[in-house]
């Protein structure tokens, strides 16, 4: 086998996969499989969901590789891929609004009766918001991802992304000012 | 400072995004009043207070790899790869890589004469003792790029496929290979051999331009020095050649004599441009429909007899079509996803 340092950062491992690497494309997968099952599993709110689409999504990933184009951030491009399958699942399975919140209850394990009560409001009122505006505040708020990424990955502007943002603040703010006492 | 204006700096703060100036600006704006810090405490409450769902459990990533290798080894290897010792004596069924029907390399019985010798019983069990294969394969309209475990680097061009050990064996790096593709060998001191339906190619560190398909295999070297000889067991004769010199295998018969080309002429695909020289209609219609992955039928078999020499470069199909067309005096057609040729 080649005998050379292990690559490490991003793009190194694109470059690697590209060129048919199988333990360039392990390391990626140990990188991001669980942000990305994350991802998918908060879209979905389905356990076997999650898992089928996060497989296909690396899967995915390994069949294209060599139409990756490695200086485009990989990251960007796993989200903007993941959010696609959870997003055409979704449009297979017809969601009714009750079953769907029945499945909140568990996602919020562990806090108090309160707490937990606010918590399922709150993926209520997210729910109620258009596509575009909560997928940008998940990216931000749970995945972590900077403004910058969340405009590769979803391919707006930075712009785009700060008006959804607020927008989506508005709304929140505009649900819970009474409920959340601040301190 | 106006509503929306502040509104923004806040989201901006706590969405970790605020710039240092930005964050010196906040600072000011809530010093200047208690009510300003009271509307940043229910913002900054509302965005501590919504944290993510999680899943109960997430599935161990072990589990995962497993199904994702297994899916990466369907794909690639065939499900029983087995090396039986290779001996003439032997009675009974003799497995080697053989090329069937579809042209594609399998690991099968080879009960029909068809053997490909490469040279030794030790060859075979070097390519697959104990290593996994690992294949590579483009389909119609694809380019893919492989890195060998040597270093050394393959471009497919359309419809091609290559198998090859995951580490290569200490004496030999070994690999099978069909259809079209650009090497770019590593030197070291062990010989690198590419295996095709009839023929075999050994070098020890080079650039060439390897075509094999239908029992034709034709080799143009870059540079460095190859040797190409025919499959056919009886084989004694190869041919050494040099950067600029082309031969080819047809069938079973020994390597024809080296031919001066420009080898830049040759490698024009990888760099999407097509050249043709002196090359039969009919094969030339078969490169373009790899590239291009549309069907080109000619109405009468003939008509792939005749030659045409030419360079195009990522022009649309229907414009390289109509430039042949004209020069050869036809006609085509367009239907669909299908073009039509015809006298």
């Amino acid at each position: 086998m080649q005998e050379s340092a292990s690559p490490s950062n991003d793009d190194e491992l694109t470059r690697a996969i590209k060129l048919s690497d199988r333990t360039a494309f392990k390391q990626l997968c140990e990188r991001y499989y669980d942000p990305l099952y994350r991802f998918l599993w908060r879209k979905t709110r389905n356990d076997e969901a999650a898992q089928d689409l996060v497989q296909e999504l690396f899967m995915n990933l390994w069949k294209m590789r060599a139409r990756l184009d490695e200086n485009l951030s990989i990251k960007a491009y796993l989200y903007r891929a993941a959010n696609n399958l959870a997003i055409n699942h979704l449009r297979k399975k017809v969601l009714k609004q009750a079953h769907f919140v029945d499945n909140l209850a568990d996602a919020h394990g562990g806090h108090s009766d309160e707490e937990r009560e606010l918590q399922e409001c709150f993926d209520e009122a997210l729910q109620d918001l258009p596509e575009p505006q909560r997928t940008v505040f998940m990216l931000n708020r749970f995945e972590g991802l900077k403004y910058a990424e969340i405009a590769e990955t979803l391919q707006i502007s930075i712009k785009t992304v700060e008006s959804r943002m607020s927008k989506t603040l508005k709304h929140l703010r505009q649900k819970f000012g009474s409920l959340i006492r601040a301190s | 400072m106006q509503e929306a204006q502040y509104e923004s700096l806040i989201n901006r703060f706590l969405a970790g995004e605020a710039t240092e100036r930005e964050s010196q600006e906040l600072k000011a704006w809530l010093q200047a009043s208690p009510e300003h810090e009271q509307v940043f405490a229910e913002a900054e409450a509302l965005w501590q207070n919504t944290t993510a769902p999680e899943p109960a459990y997430v599935p161990a990533f072990e589990d995962f790899w497993q199904k994702i290798e297994a899916r990466l080894d369907e794909e690639e290897a065939p499900a029983h790869a087995r090396v039986i010792r290779l001996n003439r004596q032997t009675a009974g069924q003799i497995k080697a890589w053989v090329f069937d029907d579809k042209r594609k390399l399998r690991w099968m019985a080879a009960a029909a004469v068809l053997l490909i010798m490469i040279g030794s019983a030790a060859l075979y069990e070097n390519l697959v003792n104990g290593n996994a294969l690992q294949t590579c394969s483009t389909q119609n309209a694809q380019r893919l790029r492989v890195l060998l475990p040597d270093g050394s680097q393959v471009e497919l061009n359309a419809v091609s496929e290559i198998k090859f050990s995951k580490s290569f064996a200490d004496s030999i790096r070994l690999v099978m290979f069909s259809g079209h593709g650009y090497f770019e060998v590593t030197p070291d001191r062990r010989p690198f051999i590419v295996q095709t339906e009839n023929a075999q190619v050994r070098v020890l560190g080079t650039k060439f331009d390897l075509k094999s398909r239908r029992r034709k295999t034709q080799l143009v070297v870059e540079e460095g020095v190859v040797a190409l000889r025919s499959a056919a067991a009886a084989a004694e004769s190869s041919v050494i050649l040099r950067g600029n010199e082309m031969s080819l295998c047809l069938d079973y018969l020994p390597p024809q004599n080296p031919e001066r080309v420009n080898a830049a002429h040759w490698l024009g695909w990888l760099r999407n441009k097509f050249v043709f020289e002196k090359m039969p209609l009919q094969e030339a219609v078969e490169e373009l429909q790899r590239f291009y992955d549309f069907e080109i039928r000619l109405a009468d078999p003939e008509l792939g007899k005749l030659t045409i020499t030419g360079e195009f470069e990522q022009e649309p199909l229907e414009e390289i079509l109509s430039v042949i067309c004209r020069a050869l005096n036809l006609k085509y057609r367009h239907d669909g996803r299908m073009y039509f040729i015809s006298g």
